[in-house]
């Protein structure tokens, strides 16, 4: 004779569990695997680094498998050689070699942890905000570099110094020196989805990183003229792994030299935030030029400025404001202004001092009478005429 | 090793098609459960699509579980209370037909159509019993849990469980008793 168990059983039995339940079944690692992606896209900015449990809206499970599996091979793509565990701890393997990236959901800081690594020595990391969070806010990060006795791991945690930390992979800059950058810049390209600054420079694969130097002279060059003697900015190289300012002396013979020891320059954008982490003194090189170098920066805005003070206490970077120099993108010439077959013109060079801006351009085509009324615009509209004219025919 | 354990293996060595393999079995009694606790084929998806996803996810963070199985239903019975502690009305029972299997009874012996009424009639019965009274129902005797873990399920002490499945199974009863079926087999609850 039957139970009541058994007739409730056979009774519930009767329901019918929908066929797309089990195409739900069979697409869930797929659609775990890209929630996954998504919810570390999202935390990765915030760094909250609180575990947020994931919802899960209805258009996301209803995903047809087509469309899931579709996804996947998308976020594959993305994710590089790196498997996802739980959406807050990732590992890659390569050649023997791991690097685990993790932002810790208990802590407020992400921390990226490497073993196996086999040299130690030049270890360093920086972190600081990318140029454009320069603009708004001068603060740095603090880093440290730890070694775990136990498990020989470098562990390498840094704090955000305004305590928002909000945005890591919009407002971070990493600088990482570690033997095997290119490694680790994949597991920060997965962990942090190709997005934000970061630059890795190994011992062993520096030369092969440094891949482009641009140089930027000021566009306008306003002298430091300290009675007999002219300090000349003459250029700054920016470099994949930092940022060098050369600097010139010229002291005019029989006069006193100045000297530029208790000088500190730094670099700001033009709304006067400061881009480099502090004002840095100059070092004297062989060439008699001077140097200083900003490792934290490897990119600048299209306009920057270069301010030099002279202080007394070089531990101080209250002083006098001595100089102030400006930058641009458009320090790169030949710059073509207009593009017709027939009229092309060139912008050779753009000097400017206090009184005057001299730009040299060429004309290249048909010779025309216009080019006689040719004038200049500057962006507050004040215009200017050419005062010299040289005239090339090519035979 | 049985074959649940080697496929939860499977999942977290990476095998996609694993997951699949080791819910199957269980989702027919999952989806039953969610419905007729929830008595939303909406609802009960949603139950059984957020437990699956919750499945792979403790799967994969490596959790270790004695049953499998009963630990399923036992999310998917959590789940739907959830949901139904959400409601703040009695959901009516008109997706009931939908839910079940339709078949034509024309051409079925009438022993089978009258066991079928009979498995219907009952369902229907079950259903039609306020949400506390339906859950102890199911709870007691369809995922055949004892009354300690139901009383973890439901927050209620033992003897608030035993009282209240009590007068449950009465209500059924009487329920079944009051009638619609013109065969009254089930006479006897225990």
């Amino acid at each position: 004779m039957k139970s009541t168990k058994d007739y409730i059983h056979n009774s519930l039995n009767e329901i019918k569990a929908p066929e797309s339940l089990y195409e739900f079944a069979n697409n869930v690692p797929y659609m775990v695997e890209i929630e996954d992606t998504k919810i570390l896209s999202e935390q990765s900015p915030s760094m909250n680094l609180q575990v947020k449990k994931p919802t899960y809206p209805n258009f996301i499970k209803r995903a047809s498998s087509a469309i899931a599996v579709l996804a996947l091979i998308v976020s594959s793509s993305l994710l590089l050689p790196i498997t996802s565990l739980n959406g807050v701890k990732k590992e890659a393997i390569k050649e023997d070699k791991k690097v685990h990236i993790e932002t810790s959901s208990e802590k407020q800081n992400p921390t990226v942890r490497s073993n196996e690594v086999s040299d130690s020595t030049g270890y360093s990391l920086s972190l600081h905000k990318s140029t454009k969070e320069k603009k708004t806010s001068p603060f740095y990060s603090h880093l440290q570099l730890k070694q775990d006795d136990k498990e020989q791991n470098f562990s390498m945690s840094f704090k955000d110094l305004d305590g928002t930390l909000n945005n890591l992979k919009r407002d971070m800059n990493f600088s990482l020196n570690i033997p095997d950058p290119i490694l680790l810049q994949n597991n920060l390209n997965g962990l942090f989805q190709n997005q934000g600054e970061r630059s890795f420079i190994g011992p062993n694969v520096h030369q092969s990183l440094v891949t482009e130097t641009k140089s930027y002279k000021p566009n306008k060059q306003t002298k430091w003229e300290n009675e007999n003697n002219i300090v000349t900015v003459e250029e700054v190289n920016i470099k994949s792994s930092h940022t060098d300012i050369v600097l010139s002396q010229k002291d005019e013979s029989g006069k006193e030299s100045i000297s530029l020891l208790n000088t500190k320059i730094a670099l700001f954008d033009l709304k006067g935030n400061m881009l480099s982490q502090d004002y840095k003194p100059p070092t004297l090189k062989d060439n008699g030029k001077f140097i200083v170098s900003f490792p934290e920066i490897n990119s600048l805005p299209d306009h920057f400025i270069l301010r030099m003070i002279q202080t007394e206490d070089s531990s101080k970077n209250i002083g006098q404001s001595i100089n102030q120099y400006q930058f641009s993108n458009h320090d790169s010439y030949p710059i073509d202004v207009s593009g017709t077959e027939e009229q092309k013109i060139t912008i050779q060079s753009v000097n400017e001092t206090d009184s005057s801006v001299k730009v040299t351009f060429e004309i290249t085509g048909n010779p025309s009478m216009q080019h006689q009324f040719i004038t200049i615009q500057d962006e507050k509209g004040v215009f200017a005429s050419p005062i010299q004219t040289k005239k090339n025919i090519q035979k | 090793m049985d074959h649940t354990q080697e496929l939860i293996i499977q999942c977290r060595s990476g095998d996609k098609q694993a997951f699949g393999q080791l819910v199957t079995p269980f989702i027919q009694k999952a989806y039953a459960i969610a419905f007729s606790i929830l008595k939303s084929k909406e609802s009960a998806e949603d139950a059984v699509q957020n437990s699956l996803l919750e499945s792979y996810k403790n799967i994969m963070a490596g959790k270790e579980f004695r049953s499998f199985q009963n630990w399923f239903f036992s999310l998917v019975t959590s789940r739907s209370l959830d949901m139904i502690r959400r409601y703040s009305k009695e959901r009516t029972n008109t997706e009931f037909i939908d839910t079940i299997d339709t078949v034509d009874q024309t051409s079925m012996p009438l022993d089978v159509i009258i066991e079928k009424e009979e498995k219907l009639g009952l369902l229907e019965k079950i259903l039609a019993l306020p949400n506390i009274d339906r859950v102890l129902i199911i709870l007691y005797y369809y995922q055949d849990l004892s009354i300690r873990e139901i009383s973890l399920l439901v927050n209620l002490t033992e003897g608030a469980v035993k009282t209240k499945l009590f007068r449950a199974r009465n209500k059924l009863h009487s329920l079944y008793k009051s009638n619609v079926l013109p065969f009254k087999k089930v006479g006897e609850i225990k």
